[in-house]
């Protein structure tokens, strides 16, 4: 049997290369293009070409380094602040019994049921009301709001599933509410943590209209906002893209590299966080 | 499932948990922050959104004007056109993206490699960590570049498959088409994960019996795989759905919903009517209509998921 499905074996890797090329290619065509000067760039558009031309990459960090910072710093603020907001209040769903409570937590699930195209403008206008335009505070707030439905729910499971017997023994010994939180509940639930965090820190890396539109004036940019004016003021100025593209290698450059390093847990942390829901 | 209930059975059976019932209340303050950010945030949008749509609101400035928006926008072409138009793109996307990634996904299921499919794996999942505003640049700006200078059109004037460059996201007719084939061949981020996932969770006797008895792959794969990973397939139909509906991300970047309205989505609609048009009650009143599309759909869903729960 072995021998015979060996010809499938070869077809099934040769597809798959052929998928993986296709997939990559973009990838690849943006570090050969990152490396050319103008005239390589107009003579050879895609293919190798030598020698390489590294002072694009110095020219594009002058450009991109206050981009991926601000990015890094939303990302991360809005990932710290889900992360918050859902476990406390999950741990209020789960922990404690009080009347009403189901009523609540269905008016919270309720909310997964409301788009984000309906509340849009009406939150932009609260947040212009509320002064923070061109504050940082005006694009994780209503991030954090709408992450809190589908993150309450998933933590919750997850909460459930906790072993009663050792919130039980804790409060034996005198512990309080926020010690069980801290001490039981959280370092129990890192699997979970780790993966809402996870599609949390990759949601606001992506994201592109909350910072589009709160974030206006050009040091508070994040860098899907500044990319796309810098790609075109250079090609218009210059007919190349050799120098935006280095610029685009460096913004990727961060998360491949976390990748690289703890791709085990973070396939773990992306795959089973899906179906827990 | 029964686990977690037994547990919770359990907990208020014991007199521990009776004491901390006591103080029960103590959990809205785990609660309550949170929750006043849903209120502010979401709720209240939410519900003025119901409001302002019976307005002529220009983010200053109302009068009430009940159902005139709602007139105008069933006979407005230009968004009833846009419903359409996300329509087309979210379902042919939903469909050539699960059959792509499903595909993978077997294809990674069968190799008995499982050093290369590790590798294989990881490289599938490194183009879904470059942000995504540089794949939307690499596509806009080298591969689908209007003149010869763009990778797909030197390589159709290279084969001589077309005479002239295409215009693909400048032209009318092009645009949409252009928009499906962006990301080709779709297989490239994580979803293709949980669908390997789902195969490896089939119970190895089902496989083998079935081996056994002489089934085809082709058959294997309908008859036992597709079963199995029925709740993930669900599961990406219901999210590509909702997601697709309103995801205007290319318009808002490149396109701006045309040439001639040709890629105009609701979503790119109602940011245009507000934010360049000030008519926030009018981009209120769309976004209702959309609501209610998503919200019948997923009802639609709901009624429709069979009794054994999948997830």
């Amino acid at each position: 049997m072995h021998r015979k499905n060996s010809a499938g074996q070869i077809i099934s890797h040769i597809v798959i290369i052929i998928l993986l090329f296709l997939s990559l290619y973009p990838l690849i065509l943006m570090l050969i293009k990152s490396v050319k000067t103008i005239d390589q760039e107009i003579h050879h558009g895609f293919a190798l070409t030598f020698p390489f031309n590294w002072s694009n990459y110095s020219l594009a960090w002058k450009y991109v380094s206050g981009y991926i910072l601000n990015t890094f710093l939303i990302s991360i603020l809005n990932t710290v602040g889900i992360l918050l907001a859902t476990s406390t209040m999950a741990y209020g769903f789960t922990r404690y019994d009080f009347r009403g409570k189901n009523a609540l937590f269905m008016a919270v699930l309720a909310l997964t049921m409301i788009p984000g195209i309906l509340t849009l403008i009406p939150q932009f206008c609260m947040v212009k009301n509320f002064n923070m335009i061109n504050t940082r505070l005006g694009v994780i707030l209503p991030t954090i709001a709408g992450a809190l439905p589908m993150g309450v729910l998933l933590l919750r499971t997850f909460f459930n599933g906790l072993p009663g017997g050792l919130f039980e023994a804790a409060s034996l010994d005198g512990a309080n509410s926020f010690e069980m939180f801290f001490m039981i509940a959280v370092p129990l639930s890192v699997p979970i943590l780790a993966t809402l965090g996870l599609t949390s820190f990759l949601g606001s890396w992506n994201d592109l209209i909350w910072p589009q539109l709160i974030l206006r004036r050009d040091n508070l940019q994040t860098i899907t906002i500044a990319m796309t004016s810098f790609t075109t003021n250079y090609y218009n100025t210059t007919h190349s893209y050799a120098v935006p593209m280095a610029g685009y290698v460096i913004v990727s450059a961060p998360l491949l590299i976390l990748f690289a390093f703890t791709s085990k847990q973070f396939i773990a942390g992306l795959t089973s966080g899906a179906f827990k829901m | 499932m029964e686990k977690v209930k037994e547990s919770e059975i359990a907990e208020q059976k014991s007199p521990i948990n009776k004491r901390e019932k006591l103080k029960g209340y103590a959990g809205l303050l785990w609660i309550l922050p949170g929750f006043v950010l849903l209120l502010i945030f979401s709720y209240y949008p939410a519900v003025s959104s119901f409001f302002y749509s019976m307005t002529d609101w220009n983010a200053k400035l109302y009068s009430f004007i009940w159902f005139d928006n709602f007139k105008e926008l069933f006979r407005d072409t230009i968004f009833l056109k846009s419903i359409g138009t996300a329509l087309l793109l979210t379902c042919t996307g939903i469909v050539i993206g699960n059959v792509a990634t499903i595909l993978l996904a077997e294809l990674l299921f069968n190799l008995r490699s499982p050093r290369l499919g590790g590798v294989y794996r990881f490289l599938f999942v490194l183009p879904c960590l470059v942000p995504g505003i540089v794949t939307m640049l690499l596509w806009n700006k080298i591969i689908f570049a209007v003149n010869e200078t763009g990778l797909a059109n030197a390589i159709l004037l290279k084969l001589h498959i077309i005479s002239e460059p295409l215009t693909w996201y400048a032209g009318e007719k092009t645009v949409l088409i252009s928009l499906i084939l962006t990301n080709f061949p779709w297989v490239a981020g994580t979803s293709f994960l949980i669908y390997l996932a789902g195969l490896q969770n089939i119970p190895h006797e089902v496989i083998e019996a079935a081996t056994l008895d002489g089934i085809t792959l082709p058959k294997r794969i309908l008859y036992i795989d597709m079963p199995f990973i029925l709740g993930q397939i669900r599961y990406f139909l219901i999210l590509g759905f909702i997601g697709g509906l309103q995801n205007y991300n290319m318009q808002l970047l490149f396109t701006k919903g045309g040439p001639f309205y040709a890629s105009m989505v609701p979503g790119y609609y109602i940011y245009w009517q507000a934010f360049n048009n000030t008519r926030f009650g009018y981009a209120c009143a769309c976004g209702i209509v959309i609501f209610v599309i998503i919200f019948a759909i997923t009802l639609l869903t709901n009624k429709l998921k069979t009794s054994e729960d999948v997830m």
